[in-house]
C-alpha cells in the first residue's frame, strides 16, 4: 500500500486528534506536539504505535530522536525541541520513513 | 529443589530488560532448551539478553512485537509455531504505563496501559493453550494492584484486572494441566522505577518501610518465577504470591 502526501497528513491528523482527545481542527501543521497539544511521553509512544500500525512502519526511536535534534547543537534545550516538534515536522518525518520503505506515491 | 526449567521451552514477554531479562537468564541457567524473548522496541537491550541467554547453551529467539496490538501477538505466536512444536512456560512481564494521578488519565493512556499490560496477557494465553500439553503460566503484578500507590493509578488498575484474569484463567486451565499464577512484587530495582516522579525519594522511603531493609532485585523475582513453574508449586493455582521483603506487612 502506498500513500500520497495529503493522505499521510490527514491520517496523521486523525491519529493525533483521537490519541490526544483534541478536535482535529487543532491539529494543524504549526501546532507544537508538547506545548500546544499537551502530549505526554506515553502519548508519543501511543502515536508512534498507531503510525506503525496504520502505515506498516517500524520507527527506530534513536533515529527519531537524532532527527528531531538535528542541527540544534550539541545539547538542544527543551524549548528548542518543543519548537521543532510540530505536526508539520512529524508529517515530514513519516513521509521520509515511508519513502525509505518505498510506500509513497510520487 | 530440582531444576524447574530443565529442557523446557519458554516464552518471556518483556524479556529484553529488567525482571523479564532476569527471568530469561534464570531459565537459561537452569537448563531451559529454548527461550523466546519478546520485547517492544529496544533492539540493543534485547540483543544483550540474547547473548546472556546463549552463554548458558540455551537457544534464544528474539521476537519484537508490540503486545498492545492483537495482530502483533498473532505474528509473535506464528513465529513461535514456525520454530517449535510446543511451549511449556509463559511468563508475562510486558507492561507500560504513564505515572500520573488517576483523575488526570486520558482515554488513550488508560487503553494503552490496559492493552499492553493486561489484555495482552489474555490474548497470549489464548495462543499458548494449544501449544501446551502441561504447562505453567506466570504473570507479573505489583502491590499497586491491591493498594494505592501515588501516580500509579493506570497500572494499579491494570494489575488488579491482571490478577483477576489470572484467577479466571487458572480455574479454566487447571483441568488441562496448565497452572496460572501471578507474582506481586514490591519496588524492584529496574529502569522502570526511574519513571516515578522523584524516584530517589521513593526508593529511600521504600527501603525504610521494608522490613528486609532494601528494595527488591530482579533476581529475587526470577527465583519465585522458577518456583511457580516447578512441580514443587503444583498445588498453587490462580494465586498472586506477594514478594516484597515485607513491605506490605505494615
Ligand atoms: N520494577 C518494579 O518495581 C516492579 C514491581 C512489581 C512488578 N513489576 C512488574 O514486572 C514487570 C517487569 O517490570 P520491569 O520493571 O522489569 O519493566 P521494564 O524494565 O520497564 O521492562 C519492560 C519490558 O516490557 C517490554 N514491553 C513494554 N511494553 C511492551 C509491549 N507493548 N509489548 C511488548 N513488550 C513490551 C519492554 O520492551 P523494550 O525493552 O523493547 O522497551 C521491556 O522488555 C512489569 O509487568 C511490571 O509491572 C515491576
Amino acid at each position: 500500500m502506498s500513500y500520497t502526501n495529503e493522505e499521510i497528513l490527514s491520517k496523521f491528523q486523525e491519529i493525533v486528534a483521537d490519541a490526544l482527545s483534541v478536535d482535529i481542527s487543532e491539529v494543524v501543521p504549526e501546532a507544537r506536539v508538547f506545548s500546544d497539544l499537551a502530549a505526554e511521553s506515553i502519548d508519543i509512544l501511543d502515536i508512534q504505535f498507531r503510525i506503525e500500525d496504520e502505515f506498516g512502519l517500524k520507527i527506530n526511536r534513536d533515529d527519531f530522536g537524532e532527527r528531531l535534534a538535528e542541527g540544534l547543537g550539541e545539547e538542544p534545550t527543551a524549548q528548542d525541541i518543543d519548537a521543532r516538534f510540530t505536526i508539520g515536522w512529524c508529517v515530514d518525518f513519516i513521509c521520509e520513513e515511508l519513502q525509505a520503505a518505498e510506500k509513497v506515491e510520487e | 529443589m530440582k531444576s524447574a526449567a530443565l529442557g523446557r521451552v519458554a516464552l518471556v514477554s518483556g524479556g529484553s530488560r529488567g525482571i523479564g531479562r532476569a527471568i530469561s537468564l534464570q531459565l537459561a541457567a537452569e537448563g531451559a532448551d529454548t527461550v523466546f524473548v519478546n520485547y517492544l522496541q529496544n533492539d540493543v537491550e534485547a540483543e544483550k539478553t540474547r547473548e546472556l541467554v546463549e552463554q548458558h547453551d540455551c537457544q534464544a529467539h528474539l521476537v519484537r512485537a508490540n503486545l498492545a496490538y492483537p495482530n502483533q501477538i498473532g505474528q509473535l505466536f506464528d513465529q513461535i509455531e514456525q520454530t517449535v512444536d510446543h511451549l511449556d512456560v509463559f511468563i508475562h512481564c510486558a507492561a507500560l504505563t504513564s505515572m500520573k494521578p488517576t483523575l488526570a488519565l486520558r482515554p488513550n493512556q488508560w487503553d494503552l496501559t490496559m492493552n499492553a499490560s493486561t489484555r495482552s496477557f489474555l490474548l497470549c494465553v489464548k495462543r499458548c493453550v494449544p501449544l501446551m500439553r502441561e504447562g505453567a503460566i506466570v504473570a507479573l503484578s505489583s502491590l499497586g494492584g491491591g493498594r494505592v500507590i501515588p501516580n500509579y493509578g493506570a497500572m494499579g488498575i491494570a494489575k488488579a484486572a491482571l490478577e483477576s484474569t489470572v484467577r479466571y484463567l487458572a480455574a479454566e486451565l487447571a483441568p488441562k494441566g496448565i497452572r496460572v499464577n501471578a507474582i506481586s512484587g514490591g519496588l524492584i530495582d529496574t529502569e522502570s522505577i526511574r519513571n516515578f516522579p522523584d524516584s530517589e525519594t521513593l526508593i529511600e522511603e521504600t527501603v525504610k518501610r521494608t522490613p528486609a531493609g532494601r528494595i527488591g532485585q530482579p533476581e529475587d523475582i526470577a527465583d519465585i518465577a522458577m518456583f511457580l513453574i516447578s512441580s514443587e508449586s503444583r498445588w498453587i493455582c490462580g494465586q498472586t504470591l506477594v514478594a516484597d521483603g515485607g513491605l506490605s506487612l505494615s
